[in-house]
């Protein structure tokens, strides 16, 4: 059976190296394009691609669970929510450094993802899933509750004041693309890992991972502990560019949008994917935000069609091309 | 490593094995010792699969015990037991798709190599040299299977047949202390068992314990010094592929049978 | 506290009947329906626009919600059921697009506002005891043993039962004996869906009817579910009972705006304490 399945996923095409060049390719056009938007573009441009830029941080967050673990969380907001106050707190109240806001952020991200996922570590995904459901919608809740540190319904600001004289507006944008920078050679330096590799091998074949060293457990609660690390690390650059936090920004339908990005970019983590995941669920609100409840809509709807294009309609054509080509070959 | 020090190898004494009503594995006790390349054969359900999976962990059996070198591994986790050196190859071919074959065999190393997280995720020069090594060790494990040529091809891209040689690439790669193939020759051609009998009786050496499960006949008898025949779960023969040949009882319920 | 646990016990029985919904689908087709609580949100809204729209007699609106729950399930069916065979959690993503179009779709047909939705009983009630049991609770009572009656003798005497069984246990199996597996599955969705939506009516007129309310509720329902174990009915309904119960007493004694952070650290708790559910038995073998 897996024969078959291994077999049937992959199917060499004959042109894979240069699709790989002509992604990279796109790459550094987009870095390049990105590098010059803070001198070219209006400001509101600026800012609009700052923020697809710390959104497509937490749309990687999400593609991480579902590449690397095979599962999906909608808790995302919880791990992205940590960061972000971590930075706005620490600023507002105690004067502390972005820098150091982010690091610590991201340390608080990744522990908390390891918590998270430790009582569910060996068993099905179903009960993670869930959880990530319960994790996500208990956001709102805590930030509204403790007003003292939090600043309740109105949030706090966030001062864009890493590099004095700067215009802020500029600040934000380059910290977002750096951030994004980051996390994107991070992960691609990860994928060809020892972990990358393990976690990949536990994906299709979970018995045949615990065999050689990795077992179920270990595959959860690195996944999440990347993932939440990343989704913190990502809160915080959101805090930085979006100079605000607040808990609308942290409800469990954030983490359902973010999960649509993914869906959207297919789940790579290849950073001009991520970043069309990112600027979809950022634009898209924008463009219709005198019809809040059609980006619902337009939300679950496009997630259905790229579902339904990658996962239905597209094999079926290639099986047919294929077909063709095998009568062809014969006749 | 001395003489003295080859050990017992592989010991299993009265594993039974029960999957609710189902008695899978009944008193089976083997030794597997190094330098020795055993087969255990029978016919289709008689539990070989499920005893290579006691043997590595990924089942517990309800009773009996298992050692390697006089060690007990009762409570020792697959993982675990990965580190102490028991490798194995799967009956269904069991590598990522989306891995390159290279990749797929450094998979082999996982529980050798020492780089943490940090390597994984930032440029860090220790890192650098760790993959490098052992995707030096990775090739050369492929070149011993004939295969170094597709190291970065996608294994999705490749036969099936020749997936189970990647796989044993996988198996062998970090010098394991006991080697258990699974049927290493489904779906093979006859000039690729060929290959396989060669690479095989290349890589057994005075330590490792080597154990085949296999329906090919010719080749169990080609290259196994000792064969086990279990049958329903029950260990109905052991000895010299000629005794076992000559076991009017083997001939019974298994060779009789493929006779047909 | 006898009170409390009464009255958690009986609003638990809602959260069983929502909860034995996800364990249809998850039995049936191995996956979580996300859109499970939009999907009984949109038909409590149907039944308030009839009553109190058009103030039409509460029949129609419960019948009307019923045939608004079946066909919204078959249709969720019909597109979810080609990608349940796809890799993993494909199919459960596509139920979150659902649950998203569900929920826009009652934000522009029925608006953000909070609405009263009461059923039409008296306030009626009882002592007994020292318990006070209001018409209300008797009616749950027996709307919930009435439908748990019903499901086990649908499942454990119907033919459609036998298939659903034969198809939650050995799908191969049951393919192979020529079961039709889809018609198993359409079966499990629309019993989810129906099953759904008489805990979301029922549930509704102790509090009230927004565009959230029902989705949130629904979180109930899943630790309802975890606790039970997701390929248990039974464990379902001693899930439902005990979140109830424990959810209850919380609101009472601790804080009832913490209400989902106590969900959640629940579900920690039952998922440390019984792994994979609270009737599942540990076996031997398979580690």
């Amino acid at each position: 059976m897996s024969e078959s399945t291994l077999s049937r996923t992959a199917g060499p095409t004959p042109n894979a190296g240069l699709g790989d060049r002509l992604t990279r390719l796109l790459d550094v056009a987009l870095l390049l394009l990105l590098l010059v938007v803070p001198w070219v573009a209006p400001s509101f441009w600026t800012y609009i691609l700052a923020l697809s830029l710390a959104n497509a941080i937490g749309v990687l967050s999400v593609s991480v669970v579902i590449r690397y673990a095979g599962e999906v969380s909608i808790g995302q907001n919880f791990f992205i929510a940590v960061g972000a106050y971590a930075v706005a707190i620490l600023q507002a109240r105690l004067g502390v450094p972005f820098p150091v806001g982010v690091a610590f952020g991201t340390l608080l991200g990744c522990v908390m993802g390891l918590a998270f996922a430790w009582p569910s570590r060996k068993l099905s995904g179903v009960y993670l899933s869930v959880a990530t459901l319960a994790l996500g919608l208990c956001v709102p809740e805590l930030l509204l509750h403790w007003t003292d540190i939090t600043g309740g319904f109105e949030g706090i600001n966030v001062k864009p004041n890493l590099v004095a004289g700067v215009p802020g507006g500029i600040q934000q944008f380059y910290v977002a693309l750096g951030g994004f920078a980051i996390v994107v050679i991070a992960l691609a330096r990860f994928r060809h890992s020892r972990y990358g590799i393990a976690l990949l091998t536990a994906r299709h074949h979970a018995k045949a991972a615990e065999a050689f060293g990795m077992p179920l457990a270990s595959v959860r609660l690195l996944v999440f502990a990347l993932s939440a690390g990343i989704a913190g690390f990502g809160g915080s650059i959101l805090a930085f560019a979006s100079s605000t936090v607040s808990p609308n920004s942290f409800t469990f339908w954030s983490s359902v949008y973010l999960l649509v990005g993914s869906v959207v970019c297919l789940y790579s983590t290849k950073p001009s994917a991520a970043f069309f995941g990112g600027l979809f669920i950022t634009l898209l609100p924008q463009l219709l935000s005198d019809y809040g409840e059609l980006v619902e809509i337009i939300y679950g709807f496009t997630l259905f069609v790229v579902i339904y294009l990658f996962n239905i309609v597209l094999p079926h054509l290639q099986a047919a091309i294929r077909r063709k080509q095998a009568r062809n070959g014969h006749g | 490593m001395d003489m003295a020090n080859h050990g017992a190898g592989l010991v299993a004494k009265e594993i039974k094995l029960a999957f609710g009503g189902l008695q899978v594995l009944n008193n089976v006790s083997v030794s597997f010792p190094p330098g020795v390349i055993t087969g255990l054969i029978g016919p289709n359900g008689a539990g070989k699969t499920s005893f290579f999976n006691c043997l590595t962990g990924l089942y517990r059996p309800n009773s009996g015990d298992i050692s390697l070198d006089g060690r007990a591994l009762k409570g020792v986790s697959a993982s675990r037991r990965a580190r102490l050196g028991i490798s194995r190859t799967f009956q269904h071919v069991a590598l990522s798709p989306e891995l390159s074959v290279a990749e797929n065999v450094q998979f082999g190393l996982h529980a050798s190599r020492k780089s943490g997280l940090a390597d994984a995720l930032l440029p860090l020069p220790s890192a650098w040299s760790d993959r490098e090594e052992s995707r030096h060790k990775a090739i050369e494990a492929l070149s011993l299977v004939g295969l170094s040529h597709l190291a970065d091809v996608p294994a999705g891209g490749v036969a099936p047949g020749t997936l189970r040689l990647v796989e044993l690439a996988r198996a062998m790669v970090g010098r394991p202390r006991v080697l258990l193939l699974d049927e290493p020759a489904a779906g093979l051609n006859s000039s690729e068992t060929k290959d396989l009998v060669q690479t095989l009786r290349q890589i057994a050496s005075r330590e490792l314990v080597m154990v085949v499960v296999e329906h090919d006949m010719d080749l169990i008898m080609q290259i196994c010094d000792v064969i086990n025949v279990l049958n329903f779960g029950t260990l109905i023969a052991a000895g010299t592929p000629a005794e076992v040949q000559a076991n009017p009882l083997v001939a019974e319920v298994y060779l009789g049978a493929a006779d047909d | 506290m006898l009170s409390l646990i009464w009255q958690g016990a009986i609003t638990g029985l809602l959260y069983a009947i929502a909860s034995l919904g996800l364990v249809m689908v998850f039995k049936s087709s191995h996956m979580v329906n996300f859109a499970h609580g939009s999907m009984a949100g949109f038909c409590a809204f149907i039944v308030y626009m009839i009553t109190s729209g058009l103030e039409w007699p509460w029949l129609v609106g419960v019948l009307a919600a019923l045939a608004t729950a079946v066909a919204l399930a078959a249709i969720a069916y019909f597109a979810i059921a080609p990608l349940i065979t796809k890799e993993g959690t494909t199919a459960t993503i596509a139920t979150l697009g659902l649950g998203l179009m569900l929920q826009g779709l009652i934000l522009s047909l029925f608006g953000a506002n909070i609405v009263n939705l009461d059923l039409p009983l008296p306030s009626w009630s009882m002592q007994v005891l020292g318990l006070r049991i209001t018409l209300y609770e008797l009616v749950v009572l027996g709307v919930a043993t009435f439908i748990v009656v019903f499901l086990f003798l649908l499942i454990d005497r119907t033919r459609l039962g036998i298939a659903f069984r034969t198809v939650s246990t050995h799908a191969f199996a049951a393919e192979v004996c020529g079961l039709s597996i889809r018609r198993v599955h359409l079966f499990a969705w629309i019993a989810s869906a129906i099953l759904g939506v008489i805990a979301a009516v029922l549930i509704v007129p102790t509090t009230f009817l927004s565009s959230t309310t029902v989705t949130t509720f629904m979180l109930q329902a899943f630790a309802a579910t975890v606790i039970g174990g997701f390929d248990s009915l039974p464990g379902s309904i001693i899930g439902g009972i005990l979140v109830g119960i424990a959810t209850n007493l919380f609101a009472f004694y601790v804080a009832p705006e913490f209400m989902n952070t106590f969900l959640l650290v629940f579900i920690f708790t039952s998922l440390t304490i019984f792994p994979g559910g609270i009737l599942s038995r540990r076996a031997g073998g398979r580690v």
